[in-house]
């Protein structure tokens, strides 16, 4: 009885998983976001090489969320994490203007995979707390976001320093995986 | 403009050749900041080789102050190798850290150091310009006047004109004897070599760096080399496991040899019953009685291990 019982609790208010992997360029902001996202605190930071693993609540959703080192040669073992992934948080760093083709290359890449067909993808257009960010809507144009085709997606501004703007995406990513995507 | 497509792999084996001639002269073989032995990392608009702790400090000063990449991890821009080698941590220095007091302690704030001398730039000349002639520069679009600039203005160090991949050969084999000697690794580094790729998903929040290594000639296979930089909190959690592991499983050693002597005579008193049927009652009623406190007392004990330490459980 007492089963039951939990397992009706469980499926009306949540307790739903899903797995997140969070990437991008190095140095775009990914582990201090994670952290962010955990602690809700601003960590110091060195580069990952390899990958940090948390696990976040909320919203009533248990989020797993990879964070994946973004060095030049590391970028093609991303793709061992891909396998049943329900969204992807892709980080920009909104300051480094030089190499925003470079991140929009990367970003298309990812949506190419097969394994990633039925992911929601969460653009974060970090670093909004530096001089000469640029906003959402200059990296959506930046990234082509307007190219992609059958998937669910959104791009917010955010400062992982200042906290800003993270919360507001997990928002978004938690109510389209209850409504059903990814 | 993209690193991927334009970079061919020839071209990248060899910037990675010229990287790791760089890293083998004096001045680069220690951080530009904190002066750690066997610097790694660079920042490609300032010029310098870093430490993987500092990289991080330099990376959190944003692009417009530094940009920072692996001499090992990441693809180079032909310009930013040509940056790298007019510059260096010696000319650097001498622009960043003219004015610095010598006895000045950088190691005790080393996060504010970096931000005093880089981005208030406490300690730059009043009049020298930049060695680079751009102060604070934009790496990017470097021409290759830096490139012949940087090597006249050497003058007696012993920076190798022009780094080719003959020229090459021959100073790293001896490098490669003399570091072998003098293994230059941080006591924070632990000599297990994993893939990243291969690590279990318990293995908690942690960074691999890439150790420092003399025998790393080739960028190929840097994943063989790498091992578990920051291997402190894992090693903390792991450790707090196994001890309550091990007194969980001591526990349950000291109950089992607790109920043994009170199970050793059931089987005798079934045996001798006809012998004295009142004094085994009596001593059953005694084994009932203490057979269920050591119970209770084993269960609570469990529950209250349980509320203290649930992960032990959920393995």
């Amino acid at each position: 009885m007492g089963l039951v019982f939990t397992k009706l609790f469980s499926s009306l208010f949540g307790n739903k998983e899903a797995r997140i992997l969070v990437l991008g360029l190095d140095n775009a902001g990914k582990t201090t976001i994670l952290y962010r996202m955990q602690m809700g605190e601003v960590v110091s930071t060195i580069p990952t090489i390899g990958f940090n693993v948390e696990t976040v609540q909320y919203n009533n959703i248990k989020f797993q969320v990879w964070d994946l080192g973004g060095q030049t040669s590391i970028r093609p073992y991303w793709r061992c994490y891909f396998p049943n992934t329900q969204a992807i948080i892709y980080v920009v760093d909104s300051s480094d203007t030089d190499r925003l083709v470079i991140a929009k290359e990367e970003f298309h890449a990812i949506l190419e995979e097969e394994e990633l067909k039925g992911a929601v993808v969460l653009v974060y257009a970090n670093k909004q707390d530096l001089p000469g960010a640029l906003d959402d809507a200059t990296i959506t144009e930046a990234l082509e976001l307007h190219k992609i085709k059958n998937r669910q997606w959104a791009i917010y501004k955010t400062s992982a320093i200042k906290g800003e703007g993270i919360f507001e995406g997990l928002d978004w990513l938690s109510n389209t995986l209850k409504a059903g995507g990814g | 403009m993209n690193e991927k497509a334009s970079i061919t792999k020839e071209l990248n084996a060899k910037h990675t050749k010229i990287l790791e001639g760089l890293l083998k002269l004096p001045e680069n073989r220690e951080c530009a900041d904190c002066k750690n032995k066997g610097p790694r990392w660079a920042s490609v608009n300032l010029g310098i080789f870093i430490c993987i702790q500092c990289s991080g400090i330099h990376r959190s000063l944003g692009v417009h102050v530094s940009k920072v990449r692996s001499a090992t991890l990441d693809t180079w821009l032909p310009e930013q190798v040509a940056f790298m080698q007019a510059m260096g941590n010696e000319k650097s220095n001498s622009y960043w850290e003219a004015g610095l007091p010598p006895n000045y302690d950088r190691i005790g704030a080393i996060e504010s150091f970096i931000r005093a001398k880089y981005e208030d730039k406490r300690w730059i000349p009043k009049k020298k310009p930049h060695p680079s002639s751009r102060p604070g520069g934009e790496q990017k679009k470097t021409p290759a006047k830096h490139v012949s600039n940087g090597i006249s203005d050497n003058g007696g160090s012993n920076r190798p004109g022009k780094l080719s991949l003959m020229d090459e050969l021959p100073s790293q084999q001896t490098r490669q004897t003399v570091s072998a000697g003098s293994t230059p690794s941080k006591p924070h580094q632990g000599s297990t070599t994993k893939v990243p790729a291969l690590l279990p998903p318990w293995t908690s929040p942690q960074s691999v760096e890439k150790k420092s290594k003399a025998s790393s000639n080739s960028a190929n296979d840097i994943f063989g080399l790498m091992d578990v930089g920051h291997p402190r909190d894992k090693a903390s959690k792991s450790s707090s496991a196994s001890h309550w592991a091990s007194f969980d499983s001591a526990g349950v050693d000291l109950t089992e040899r607790v109920q043994q002597p009170l199970d050793v005579p059931k089987d005798s008193h079934r045996r001798a019953s006809s012998v004295d049927e009142t004094s085994w009652a009596r001593f059953d009623c005694f084994r009932c009685f203490t057979g269920f406190w050591v119970s209770k007392i084993y269960k609570a004990r469990k529950i209250w291990q349980k509320h203290r330490n649930p992960s032990i459980y959920h393995k």
